[in-house]
Order: structure tokens, then C-alpha cells, then sequence
């Protein structure tokens, strides 16, 4: 693969592996439980 | 009876009164006391159920105006709040259903195809470009639009754009929210029966005896120069296709639908992950190798920016419709399922979460597959060719079974594991597609679920059959065209701008950071208000006037010394006028005619029987495109129907202010 390839690839892999990884650990850790807004209506 | 409930006392919560201002009232019925917090509007009291049921002549009579408190009040339609019996099990279940419904075929065939056709590497910048503005933006409104909607009992796209209107056109502009899903679910089904035949036959080791394009024809019934194609075993498989769905869609949302997303959604990534690391393996050399290629110079291939494609117009509208269809945006899908979310639950994150999944599915896994296989055994021209008409479809289906014969004992699995993949991916899609119909259905018409379920059914085999007895050419392209392409901008554009304009920016804004369990940074509100938008209508007019020498011929030529050396303009077959006016099949006749004149004193009359086939097969294909686009006004006509129908009768059952 040529630089510029490896580079974009590395770039756009890390920014939405970042995204994905960012938002699934704070879905994990969150003290809120699904439904915790209590009784909506 | 209503002289009988007592305001005993009002107390104020906050320091000072103003039009919000929280109250403790006591009321009495009789011996029954009660008390509730409320707020104040425009001096009285809005009290809460049960007191709220009471005719509006009552309520004056009391001094009070009647409605829920807090953030339940009614809204501009006055609409009182309305609990749901559906709800989805859990948090993550959500996120996998929403990024099931978004990972569809489209993520491991269409987008790496897009990106072969659009620039390679470069194609990724305006890809992600619009997946900003574009993208995350319309991803939260639609959540945002469907969490408030579902406050007030709305579960499909008519009543959440009526909620948020206030104008009765909206419902209507709405419908398209049920339209698209029921036409794209007849020819997405068709497809997703296609993955389950190609696995179960991989399963059996068909493919160590049979061609994949032979097989693809025997499963599709298509005979070349005639106008139907009729397969019984495609049918067969089609319909147990539709069975699966209805029956899975009338378990429930928990039971059904975020049951199969989440062993679906882990399958998908599994069957993925192995075949990208087996595909990037492969390696060339020795003669009875055909491996012809290193799988990485197909990784550099698709990655390798050709910066000069981003001075083409085209590459950036390829790149924003890829993100359309990527998201499953513009479809009411994310806002059917998003009404199921309680009011102060999270939607930002959760959103989020969904989308970077899908970006996830679609960008590295599904840009590891398709490409870099195809370039170790055809070669970078051979996949070019392949992949010529940037749908996927016929390297996917065609070519790919042919390569995994290679792999010798590996080929069933390897067949597995390839269709099993697009089969999940195409099940969590299509079930997201079956549920705003029946969602619809349930609350508008009191249906029961398995009842809805069977009527989703009903409403889609009249479409599917023609998808399934006619070449792809009719039904199947012109549903995918004008539901799968053209009406998806339409609806985002709508409602983007009910959403940022009608609805208001501001409460829109406030919609989006309720419950928020991330910062949703502040750039995002003036994308919303004006980028996205404004973005969506150019993109409408570019897909609607499309010229046939690209935009890019009159982008280069828009100063006025060079305006004269412009193309003439003429209407392109791919754009909406173009293929109104059937451009593309009057073109092909004409070069047809051509030919058949160009021989006429030859002597070869096979070859001139030949030629008059594929005009007549031509001319029939117009023409059953004009019954297919009938069939398409009609369908949205009835939907328009049901949904007055509808609506009459919540004004009738005093759901709706009259």
C-alpha cells in the first residue's frame, strides 16, 4: 500500500473506531438504566 | 358532577410566579383528596389526569385549563401525552436494532462499489463530510422528532410530523414515511431472499457444481429478451422470506425485532471480521495459484485518494446519497423506533451509538471485503469491470461464490459466512422497514399486533409479486429508483425543515439535549438550522434537474465568458426528469434502431430477430414502467386515504382537538 493510502486508511479507521468505541463506553458505563426517566407520561 | 372537585389549595414551588411556574395543588372529589404538581399557563392551573378528561365548557366552568404538567404538556396540535405498550427491553438492544436497521446490504456491497466508482480514497472525504452535516445531524432530528411523537402516541411518520406541525399538510408529506417502507421492503425482501438461497446453497456445496451467475439466473427466472421472469424456487424462497418477517414483526419489538438485531448484530460482525482477515491472507504466487493479486493492493485501491476527484460535484452528491442510504435516513424508520423511547431517556448518545456502528460495519469491515477479494483473483481491471454498475450486486452474488471456490473444504463455510452476513444485515433492515406500517396500523386503527403484522404482509405481496415475475429492469428498478433514491431526499428534506423551522430550532434543540448523556456540541444547532437544510434542497434540485454531461460540465463553465462553450443540456437518464421521461430506455432504443438499420441488407437474420427482441423487450419495459409508476401514485394515494381516514376518527374518538 502507498503512504498516502496508509495514511488516509489509518486516519479514518482511527476516527471512526474512536467514535464507535467513545459511544459504546459510555453507553456501558452509564449509571442511567434504560427507562430510568421514570414513569413518562 | 364537576362542581364536586375542589381546588383546597395552591401552592408555588418557585420563588416567582411566570408561565411555567411549578404549583402543589389539593384538589377534592368528594371524600377523595389529591394532590399534584402543576404548572401554571397564563394564570391557571393545568392540571393533570385524571382531571384533564373533562370537556373543555367544564374545565372553563372551573376556572381551570386542563392539561398535563411538566414536560407533558399537550403540544401545538394540543395533543395530551399517551404511555405506550410497547417498549424495547433494553438500552443496547436499541442501539443494535437501530444499527441493524441501518447496516443493510447497501454496507458491504453498495458503498465499497460506490467508493471504487467516485475516487477511491478520496470518495471517504466527502463521505465523511456529509456524514457530519449531513449525517449525525438528520440522525438526531429523526430520534428527536420520534421521541416526541411517541409522547403524544404517534408511532409512524404521519402522526409525528402532524404533532410537530401545525399545519394538516404535514401528515401528509408524513405518509412518505409509510410509502417508502412498504415499496422498498417489496424489492429489499426479494433481494434478502436471494442472500438466504445463496446460503443455504453454499450450505449443501451447490456452488462446487453450479456457476453462481447460472444459479443466479435459475433463482431469479431471468430469460434475456423477455419481459417476465418467473423462477418457482426464487419465488418460494421470497415468500418464506416474508413469512419469517411477519412472523418475526408479530412477536413484538423485545421479543421480535430487538431479540433478532441482537443475535443478528453480533453474527453480522463475526462472519464479517472472519472474512476480511481470511480475504486480506490471501496471498499470490506459484502456477496453480489463482490468487492473482496481493488482497491489499485492492486495500489500496480503495484508499488511495485521488484528490482531483474532489473538484467533481458528482463525488460529493455520490457521497451524501451513499450516507442517505447507509443511515437509512429519510425512511421513518429511526422514527418509529425512536417513539418508543421514554421521554427523558437519552437519545443523543444512544443515536450516536447507532450511527458510528453502522460507519463501523461500513468503512472497515465493509471495505475489507468486497474490494480487496475481488482484486486477488480478478485483478485491479477485472474487479473494475465487475463492479461496473456501482450497486455490488453482481460481484457480490455473480463473481464472489466463484472465488470462494477456491478455498477448497472452506468454500461452504466461507459461502456461509459471506450470505449469512448480508442476510442479517438485510433481516434487521427489513424489519425496521415492516414496523412504522404496523405501528400505523395498531394505533390508528386498533389493530392487535399479529393482526398488523398479517396486514404489513398483505399490503406487500401485491407489490412483490410483480418485483418477483418481471425482469429487474421494471418493478425492481423503478421501486428502488423512486422509493429507494429520490423520495428518501424528499422526506429528509421535509423534514429537516419541519424540524428546524416549523417546529422551531430552539425547541428542536432542547428536544435533542433531553435526557443527553453526551455534549452534543453547539456547532451542531446552526448546522441543523441552516447547513442540513440548505444542503438537502441543493441535493433535491441536483438529483431532480441532473443533466446528462454531469454537473461538473457547467460548474466549469459558470463564468460568463465560458458560458457558451457549456454542453448543451440535455436530461440525464440517472436524474429524476431523466428517468421520468425514461431517457435511459428511449436511448437504448434508439442505438438499437440504429444498429438494426445500420444491417438491414445484411443477411444475418438471427442477428436482425435479435435486435427487434430487445427493441420489442424494450418498448414493453416502458411500458410496464408506466403501470409500476401508476402503482406507485396509487399505493401513496392510499396511504394519503387511510391516513384522513385516520385522523377523522381521532377527532371522532376525541384524541384530537376538533
Amino acid at each position: 500500500m502507498s503512504s498516502s493510502a496508509i495514511v488516509l486508511m489509518v486516519c479514518v479507521w482511527t476516527v471512526i473506531l474512536g467514535g464507535t468505541g467513545y459511544c459504546f463506553f459510555k453507553l456501558l458505563t452509564s449509571d442511567r438504566q434504560f427507562g430510568q426517566g421514570g414513569e413518562d407520561h | 358532577m364537576f362542581g364536586a372537585v375542589v381546588v383546597v389549595s395552591v401552592r408555588l414551588l418557585d420563588d416567582t410566579p411566570k408561565a411555567d411556574s411549578v404549583v402543589e395543588v389539593d384538589l377534592t372529589r368528594g371524600a377523595a383528596t389529591r394532590r399534584e404538581q402543576l404548572t401554571f399557563a397564563g394564570g391557571s392551573p393545568i392540571l393533570g389526569p385524571p382531571w384533564d378528561d373533562r370537556p373543555a365548557a367544564e374545565q372553563a366552568a372551573f376556572g381551570v385549563r386542563v392539561r398535563m404538567a411538566g414536560n407533558s404538556r399537550t403540544n401545538d396540535r394540543g395533543e395530551r401525552p399517551m404511555a405506550s405498550k410497547d417498549r424495547w427491553a433494553s438500552r443496547l438492544g436499541l442501539v443494535l436494532a437501530m444499527a441493524g436497521n441501518a447496516v443493510g446490504l447497501g454496507n458491504f456491497l453498495r458503498f465499497p462499489a460506490q467508493a471504487v466508482k467516485n475516487g477511491g480514497g478520496a470518495f471517504i472525504i466527502p463521505y465523511l463530510v456529509a456524514l457530519l452535516v449531513l449525517g449525525l445531524p438528520l440522525i438526531w432530528v429523526e430520534w428527536a422528532m420520534g421521541r416526541y411523537g411517541g409522547r403524544y402516541g404517534h408511532h409512524s411518520a404521519p402522526g409525528i410530523f402532524d404533532a410537530l406541525g401545525r399545519r394538516p399538510l404535514w401528515k401528509y408529506l408524513g405518509v412518505f414515511g409509510l410509502w417508502v417502507n412498504l415499496i422498498i421492503a417489496a424489492y429489499y425482501l426479494y433481494i434478502e431472499s436471494w442472500t438466504l438461497a445463496y446460503a443455504g446453497y453454499s450450505a449443501i456445496g451447490g456452488f462446487r457444481h453450479t456457476k453462481a451467475a447460472d444459479f443466479f439466473v435459475r433463482l431469479i427466472g431471468d430469460q434475456h429478451d423477455k419481459i417476465y421472469a418467473i423462477s418457482w424456487l426464487g419465488m418460494g424462497v421470497f415468500f418464506l422470506c416474508m413469512a419469517i418477517n411477519v412472523f418475526i414483526l408479530s412477536r413484538g419489538l423485545a421479543r421480535g425485532i430487538e431479540l433478532v438485531a441482537k443475535v443478528g448484530m453480533p453474527l453480522l460482525i463475526l462472519f464479517a471480521a472472519v472474512l476480511a482477515i481470511r480475504g486480506l491472507t490471501l496471498t499470490p504466487g506459484g502456477p496453480d495459484n489463482p490468487v492473482i493479486e496481493s488482497p491489499w493492493k485492492g486495500l489500496n485501491y480503495l484508499w488511495e485518494p485521488k484528490f482531483d476527484s474532489l473538484a467533481n460535484a458528482s463525488v460529493w452528491l455520490a457521497a451524501a446519497g451513499q450516507i442517505f442510504f447507509t443511515l437509512s435516513i429519510g425512511m421513518g424508520s429511526i422514527h418509529c423506533y425512536a417513539s418508543y423511547v421514554r421521554d427523558q431517556d437519552d437519545i443523543a448518545l444512544t443515536g450516536a451509538a447507532a450511527a458510528w456502528t453502522n460507519e463501523f460495519c461500513e468503512v472497515i469491515l465493509g471495505g475489507s471485503i468486497l474490494v480487496p477479494i475481488a482484486v486477488a483473483y480478478l485483478g485491479v481491471e477485472g474487479m473494475e469491470r465487475t463492479i461496473q454498475g456501482a450497486s455490488g450486486l453482481d460481484l457480490g452474488f455473480k463473481v464472489f461464490p466463484e472465488m470462494f471456490r477456491n478455498w477448497g473444504a472452506l468454500a461452504p463455510a466461507a459461502g456461509c459466512l459471506w450470505f449469512g452476513l448480508l442476510f442479517f444485515a438485510a433481516i434487521t433492515s427489513s424489519l425496521a422497514m415492516g414496523q412504522p406500517i404496523m405501528a400505523f396500523l395498531q394505533t390508528e386503527f386498533h389493530l392487535s399486533r399479529p393482526a398488523s403484522a398479517l396486514a404489513f404482509g398483505g399490503m406487500l405481496l401485491p407489490l412483490a409479486i410483480p418485483v418477483a415475475v418481471l425482469n429487474l429492469d421494471t418493478f425492481f428498478s423503478e421501486f428502488d429508483y423512486w422509493a429507494g433514491t429520490f423520495a428518501l431526499v424528499v422526506f429528509a428534506a421535509a423534514e429537516s425543515i419541519l424540524f428546524a423551522w416549523v417546529f422551531g430550532i430552539d425547541r428542536g434543540w432542547q428536544e435533542i439535549l433531553r435526557g443527553a448523556e453526551i455534549r452534543v456540541p453547539r456547532l451542531f444547532y446552526y448546522i441543523l438550522r441552516y447547513v442540513t437544510p440548505a444542503l438537502l434542497l441543493v441535493i433535491l434540485a441536483a438529483y431532480i434537474f441532473q443533466p446528462a454531461a454531469g454537473w461538473d460540465a457547467y460548474v466549469r463553465h459558470a463564468h460568463p465568458a465560458r458560458w457558451s462553450s457549456a454542453p448543451a443540456w440535455e436530461w440525464s437518464p440517472d436524474g429524476m426528469i431523466g428517468q421520468l421521461l425514461f431517457k435511459g430506455l428511449h436511448a437504448k432504443e434508439a442505438r438499437l434502431t440504429a444498429e438494426l438499420a445500420s444491417q438491414a441488407s445484411a443477411r444475418d437474420a438471427t442477428q436482425r430477430a435479435a435486435l427487434e427482441t430487445q427493441i420489442r423487450l424494450v418498448r414493453q419495459t416502458r411500458l410496464v414502467c408506466l403501470i409500476d409508476r401508476l402503482v406507485l401514485v396509487g399505493s401513496f394515494a392510499f396511504f394519503a386515504i387511510l391516513v384522513s381516514i385516520a385522523w377523522r376518527r381521532r377527532r371522532a374518538e376525541g384524541r384530537l382537538p376538533a
